[in-house]
């Protein structure tokens, strides 16, 4: 029976996404009871990372039905209704795997010293101790090309994030992981550069006071306007008298009359407010001033991005839940919610009845009789892995970038890029993740930004691409010159070659705006998946208000205590006294998990 | 602060659930032990800082918060670690048995060259006993790591057990920083509250004298 | 509960820590106690390493505990070997004990001390010592000190250091000590052969242009601005130390181009190739200074017209000769002038930072540079427009007026002195010079006024400042009517002064006045108009200190000093 669960709770909480969890970690910390179940056996859901294997594993399971439930009745009570659980809110859809690369076996016998992938390179700031190991056996294949079998041999060195999300500096989530002590579970690395497109090349946006000190192609004048425009943003905010008469209109329309040059305008619309031409002054103001606030805290740029990938922080917030009491079970299905007097009095989960106060779910799970409308909105994401970075730098860098549409038919996609440092990749791979939102497919609205900055074409095996030197940095202006003289189009002028796709990944994901019907019972709070922000707040704020709602006189995730302020009561006497014992203390012993729900 | 030690080490303790992993944990950090431990709520981790040959080696010990119990331990549990104790009860067959899932768990999660070390716990009821030391030693010796039977609640070994395991660790680490050129750490960023700095954290933080 | 786990409380934390803190006072208390019982008896051993190791641990700014370390290490009899490994535990106690606190100069000698003191100082450990620790908290100036050390002990070239401090101002350009340090390296490697520019010409513009970058960026950091005055500060030059000399019977007065120390041993005053044992004074007691006197006993110089008169200063000879003009021997030579540099990338500049005050109106220190960049360019020139901005500046930034008025007395004076120099060209003998109502706060460049007689300084703001009048050694007439002046107590004595007016000024003090009267040797004295004037027995005290003083004290028509001259 060991697959018995307690049978009562104060909060069930089901899927482990980001809010589920983090509102698991709450009810846990203040002492409730919590129950936290998932049907998969991974954590994080459609926040989930895996490694390159899990991510096949995903894609097959996708593919298969899931398994149906059973008869229920016999747990019903009288007056009780049963209403079931669906996945249809979270369905994925449009998966396009492909592969750019060849089998081993396909492979020329010998092949030469292959520049791009040796890995030596690019990320050799990196070498930790931590790695020579692996360091060494890598060294060894140095001269081998990627191939299909390499990738999946190695498939433990990949962190793929069916969420990547970066985290501000300043953001909620990183308050709330520090002010709740649950900082410690995870490491970050800060993002290193913010890069935009302008011009026909890609460039980096010197945001920090160091940077645009430091910044060679920016005219002074152009540093001081740039300077003197984020410290109004900064420090008076949209309400200031510096924005009266911009309240009706665009970003874009408050900028014009600045009377900036075209850098200094691109860089705060497009790199730092991330903007388009429709952004209200007020939001383009406020997100220059989320942006800024976050600056200098951790790093030159304001983003962290967690190590391992996103698919971590649920994890962290479940371990907080766990360390208080919470019971974790994965592979646990919820198969239906019980319903009585206008109120989730149980779940059914494994022809079990688990009674409770809260039911916590996240949307993968609903019973459709209590959702309302089921989100118009969905995700568009790339995933690719590649050879080199979008854009060749003397250190791994970790970039983001924000590029507008080109024209009204598309999104503004979002693309972060991670080398091996973070353990997104192997050293000499990146691994590139693209976001917007949806229009077609996945691979139809991101066609035009994986045309314009990576090479998604087959790769000949007999061919090696054109060595490089990997560590040129960007462009000489005199080499761009004699580029543009030379007749090439625009989308050519890319300095250094396209990264190489390996492999990629598109697919469609649910964003987060499904909304519960008003006859849904109160006691059932509605967790949304990924959405399409670039930070975790949306999710933060949902936990918060998710508790509230539970628990309005609590508070929302106090400090948890270091070990060194955790004690033994009477540990000024300990031990040895109980080596005269009854033997009977061994069979409590064996059982301590469960004594201890009596305490 | 001041850095009071030379080295800190990352160790977890994994196995079954009841196999006593708390309660070694408390022998070790604590010189306790309680059977009414409530086994591991709030109980993060527990730190002792130990002599090895003239260097203080902080080490840093993981429990599991029960999420051993339904085998959910989370993937986050393991980065870092630089030494696991697998536990099993020497009256507990079954506990036993799982170990080789356990380590298909490490190997899944953990860095490669992770320090292991096993542990076969309660060996001080004698009667009770259903797997034999040999059959510890034997497993211990497929994987290639190194075995002891304690005893949280005699004290038997378990002072032992984090010393063996600790020095191995050091051992490694030394080892590694020699032939490394440059022995940086290649971890990110942990996140620390805000500390009350003297450098102004704002972005524009600049020199004034007026 | 026996045996439960639970978080303590912030109260019983709160009494763990009173517990353990009134523990520490305890243990701080006997091993004092100890370690000094052991000092004063001369017991160096083991124990009292150990003991002070421990305090220091937890206190390193208590220099004592350091200092009884030291003198451990003197008092015991080492092996070389013990000697050194107990060296080596000395350098790891301070790096554990900077981590706890990085600006302990305590500490930061401590480890000074520890490397001089080692046979084979391990430098590169040091200088990544400095690297960590700045990269904490790049402004520890106790570490950049520290570094100063290191790089001087070991040895480093200075271009690498010039690259640290060149990262270290990326980082974050809000950096006093780097900035600083970059003062200290930069002549080194890149010295000024003339000696004019604080560098070389082509090291100035790249700084000059790296500074730009940082003052456009952050305006509003005086760091940046500050290296920036430092560039800029040019100095004029003379190939001659001497500017002028003159003589007569009775004494020399010597003005130089710099402040510089006579003594016998470097100054030679000759007549005839007789060697003239002088006593040259300093014209304000100050051993290093501009202007210097000496007097000679009556007949104590046998002087002819012919005589051939020669002073001879730091190895070079100064001939004089008889001026009719001056009724003295006297040797004169060129003002020092302003050598141009960089004037076109300097323009550059300036347009640049005219720009900047356009676009920051409230900004002081980009009108100040443009300021000092004009003055730089063409002084004459630009004249007009630097008087005018430092008007600007006045008026906007108050709590510097004070500075900026000195500043603008000092180019006016300047300017003034330049013009009548240039005028009259070096033969010609300038006595006078006029400077009424100009604003002024400050004398400035007033050795090239020891030679003149008549100084009119009325209308000003001198105020109380009135020790640099002290370089007038020369002069006859002296005009300090309407200046402010409530109190003579830094009026110099001066030798030749006879027409003193002192009219319209705020003097209330009639001690000062009589005392003023007994250390110059005056003919008339114009007091009119100031609150000590109506002050009784006036007349009579100072006829009775110098019975032939015409003192000027109610307004009356007739003579007055300002108006005759």
């Amino acid at each position: 029976m060991e697959d018995d669960l307690p049978t009562e709770y104060d909060v069930v909480v089901v899927g482990t996404g980001m809010t589920e969890s983090i509102v698991a970690a709450a009810a846990s910390r203040i002492g409730k009871r919590v129950l936290h179940l998932d049907s998969n056996e991974y954590y994080g859901g459609l926040w989930a990372t895996f490694n390159f294997d899990g991510l096949q594993k995903w894609i097959e399971d996708l593919k298969s039905p899931k398994q149906n439930v059973a008869d229920t009745t016999s747990l019903l009570q009288a007056d009780e209704k049963f209403l079931k659980a669906s996945n249809q809110y979270s369905t994925v859809e449009n998966i396009i795997e492909k592969w750019f690369i060849s089998n081993d076996a396909d492979l020329p016998v010998l092949s030469t010293k292959d520049t791009q992938t040796d890995g030596s390179g690019d990320t050799a700031a990196n070498d930790g101790a931590e790695k020579s190991d692996e360091d060494k056996s890598e060294k060894k294949e140095t001269v081998k090309q990627w191939s299909i079998d390499r990738i999946k041999k190695e498939y433990r060195k990949f962190n793929i994030d069916l969420a990547p999300k970066l985290l501000f500096a300043r953001g909620e989530l990183v308050e709330l992981l520090i002010s709740s002590n649950i900082a410690r579970y995870a490491e970050f690395r800060a993002v290193s550069r913010v890069a935009t497109y302008m011009d026909g090349k890609l460039t980096q946006v010197p945001c920090s006071r160091a940077d645009v000190f430091a910044n060679k192609t920016v005219s002074v004048f152009e540093k001081r306007m740039l300077m003197q425009l984020l410290t109004s943003c900064m420090e008076q905010g949209a309400d200031s008298p510096e924005f009266n008469g911009f309240q009706d209109k665009t970003f874009l329309e408050y900028l014009d009359t600045k009377n900036l040059t075209p850098m200094v305008r691109h860089y705060v619309m497009q790199a730092i407010a991330m903007a388009t031409d429709k952004t209200s002054t007020r939001d383009g103001v406020n997100r220059t001033k989320h942006f800024l606030n976050s600056l200098g805290r951790y790093g030159n740029t304001p983003f962290l991005w967690p190590m391992y990938g996103s698919g971590e922080l649920p994890q962290c917030f479940c371990r907080l839940c766990a360390v208080f009491g919470g019971v974790y079970c994965l592979k646990r299905q919820l198969d239906g919610i019980v319903v009585g007097d206008g109120k989730c009095k149980a779940i059914i989960t494994g022809k079990q009845r688990l009674a409770l106060e809260h039911l916590v779910v996240g949307q993968g799970h609903l019973p459709p009789e209590i959702v309302s409308s089921s989100g118009e909105q969905q995700i568009s994401r790339g995933i690719f892995i590649t050879d080199r970075s979008i854009m060749q730098g003397e250190k791994e860098n970790l970039t983001l970038l924000y590029y507008p549409p080109e024209e009204t038919s598309q999104e503004a996609v979002t693309l972060i890029e991670l080398g091996p440092s973070t353990n997104a990749c192997p050293q000499g791979l990146f691994m590139i993740h693209v976001t917007c939102k949806r229009t077609k497919t996945a691979e139809e609205d991101l066609a035009y930004v994986t045309k314009k900055f990576l090479h998604a074409e087959v790769l000949d095996p007999n061919v090696t691409r054109n060595a490089t030197d990997s560590h040129t940095q960007t462009v000489s202006p005199d080499k761009r010159h004699l580029q543009e003289g030379s007749g090439e189009t625009k989308d050519d002028s890319l300095e250094s070659p396209k990264p190489q796709v390996l492999w990629s990944l598109y697919l469609n994901l649910p964003a987060s705006d499904i909304k519960l019907s008003d006859s849904a019972p109160s006691n059932v709070h509605l967790c949304s998946g990924p959405d399409l922000d670039l930070d975790f707040d949306f999710a933060v704020n949902q936990a918060k208000a998710i508790f509230e709602a539970m628990y309005p006189d609590e508070d929302f995730l106090p400090r948890a205590p270091d070990p060194e302020e955790i004690v033994l009561e009477g540990e000024e006497a300990p031990g040895p006294q109980f080596e005269g014992d009854k033997p009977e203390e061994g069979e409590e012993k064996q059982d301590v998990e469960k004594t201890e729900k009596e305490e | 602060m001041a850095k009071t030690y030379d080295y800190l080490f990352k160790l977890l303790l994994i196995g079954d659930s009841g196999v006593g992993k708390t309660c070694v944990l408390f022998r070790f950090s604590e010189d306790a032990f309680n059977t009414t431990f409530i086994s591991t709520i709030g109980i993060d981790f527990k730190i002792r800082t130990i002599d090895l040959d003239n260097k203080k080696v902080k080490l840093q010990i993981w429990d599991t918060a029960g999420q051993e119990r339904f085998r959910t331990i989370t993937t986050a549990y393991y980065r870092g670690a630089m030494g696991i104790m697998l536990v099993y009860d020497v009256n507990n067959e079954r506990s036993f048995e799982n170990i080789k899932n356990w380590i298909r768990n490490i190997e899944e999660n953990a860095s490669a060259d992770v320090e292991k070390m096993l542990l076969g716990n309660k060996c001080d009821l004698a009667d009770r006993r259903q797997v034999s030391k040999q059959r510890g030693e034997q497993l211990a010796v497929e994987y290639g790591i190194k075995f002891m039977e304690t005893s949280a609640k005699a004290s038997i070994n378990v002072e032992e057990a984090f010393y063996t395991l600790a020095r191995d660790i050091k051992a490694k680490t030394e080892k590694k920083l020699k032939e490394a050129s440059n022995p940086t750490k290649s971890g990110g960023h942990a996140l620390r509250a805000p500390e009350i700095s003297r450098k102004p954290p704002v972005w524009l933080a600049r020199c004034s004298i007026l | 509960m026996h045996g439960r786990v639970k978080v303590r409380t912030t109260a019983e934390q709160e009494e763990l820590k009173k517990i353990e803190r009134a523990k520490k006072v305890v243990q701080y208390r006997a091993g004092i106690d100890l370690i000094f019982k052991k000092r004063k008896e001369g017991i160096w051993d083991d124990e009292i390493f150990l003991m002070s190791e421990q305090m220091v641990l937890k206190n390193p700014d208590i220099y004592t505990l350091w200092n009884v370390r030291r003198e451990a290490f003197g008092g015991i009899k080492w092996s070389q070997e013990d000697y050194v490994e107990q060296l080596k535990k000395e350098l790891i106690l301070t790096e554990h004990c900077l981590r706890a606190n990085p600006k302990s100069y305590s500490v930061w000698h401590q480890r000074c001390w520890v490397n001089d003191h080692l046979p084979e100082p391990d430098w590169a450990t040091e200088l990544s010592l400095c690297a960590k620790c700045l990269n904490l908290d790049e402004r520890n100036f106790h570490c950049w000190d520290y570094r100063q050390y290191v790089v001087k002990k070991a040895g480093i070239p200075e271009d690498e250091e010039f690259k640290f401090s060149t990262t270290k101002i990326e980082t974050n350009f809000s950096n006093y000590s780097s900035w600083h340090y970059r003062s200290l390296i930069l002549p080194k490697m890149f010295p000024d052969e003339n000696g004019e520019l604080p560098i070389r010409e082509d090291k100035h513009i790249e700084e000059l242009d790296l500074v730009m970058n940082a003052t456009f960026t952050d305006p509003n950091d005086t760091s940046a601005w500050f290296y920036q005055r430092w560039l800029l500060n040019t100095r004029s030059t003379s190939n001659k130390t001497v500017w002028g000399i003159r003589m007569n019977e009775a004494r020399i007065v010597i003005a130089f181009n710099k402040e510089v120390s006579l003594n016998k041993s470097n100054t030679q005053l000759k007549v005839d190739e007789n060697l003239i044992d002088t006593e040259f004074r300093s014209c304000n007691a100050k051993n290093y200074t501009s202007v210097w006197i000496a007097t000679f006993p009556e007949n104590g110089v046998n002087l002819k017209r012919n005589s051939v008169v020669e002073v001879l200063h730091d190895g070079v000879d100064y001939q004089l000769n008889w001026s009719l003009d001056d009724q003295a021997w006297a040797y004169k030579s060129e003002l020092p002038c302003n050598q141009e540099h960089n004037v076109k990338h300097l323009s550059t500049q300036l347009e640049n930072y005219k720009q900047l005050a356009e676009i920051e109106p409230d900004n002081k220190w980009a009108l100040l540079t443009g300021i000092i960049l004009m003055k730089n360019i063409d002084a004459v020139k630009y004249h007009a427009t630097i008087l005018n901005d430092l008007d600007t500046l006045i008026r906007i930034d108050k709590k510097r007026s004070q500075y900026y008025k000195d500043l603008r007395s000092k180019y006016v004076i300047e300017f003034m002195i330049r013009h009548i120099f240039a005028d009259k060209g070096i033969e010609c003998e300038i006595s006078q010079i006029v400077l009424p109502c100009m604003n002024l706060t400050t004398l400035w460049m007033e050795r090239y006024m020891s030679f003149m007689e008549q100084i009119n300084l009325a209308g000003n703001q001198l105020g109380d400042s009135l020790q640099k009048l002290c370089a007038l050694q020369s002069c006859v007439k002296l005009s300090l009517s309407s200046n402010g002046i409530k109190s003579l107590q830094r009026f110099p004595t001066l030798e030749s002064l006879r027409f003193l007016s002192l009219r319209d000024n705020k003097l209330s003090s009639l001690d000062e006045i009589l005392d003023l009267v007994k250390r110059n040797n005056l003919t008339e004295l114009d007091i009119r108009d100031n609150p000590v004037s109506n002050a009784t027995d006036i007349l009579t005290q100072l006829t009775m200190i110098s019975p032939e003083l015409k003192v000027f004290l109610t307004s009356q028509p007739g003579s007055n000093i300002d108006s005759s001259s």
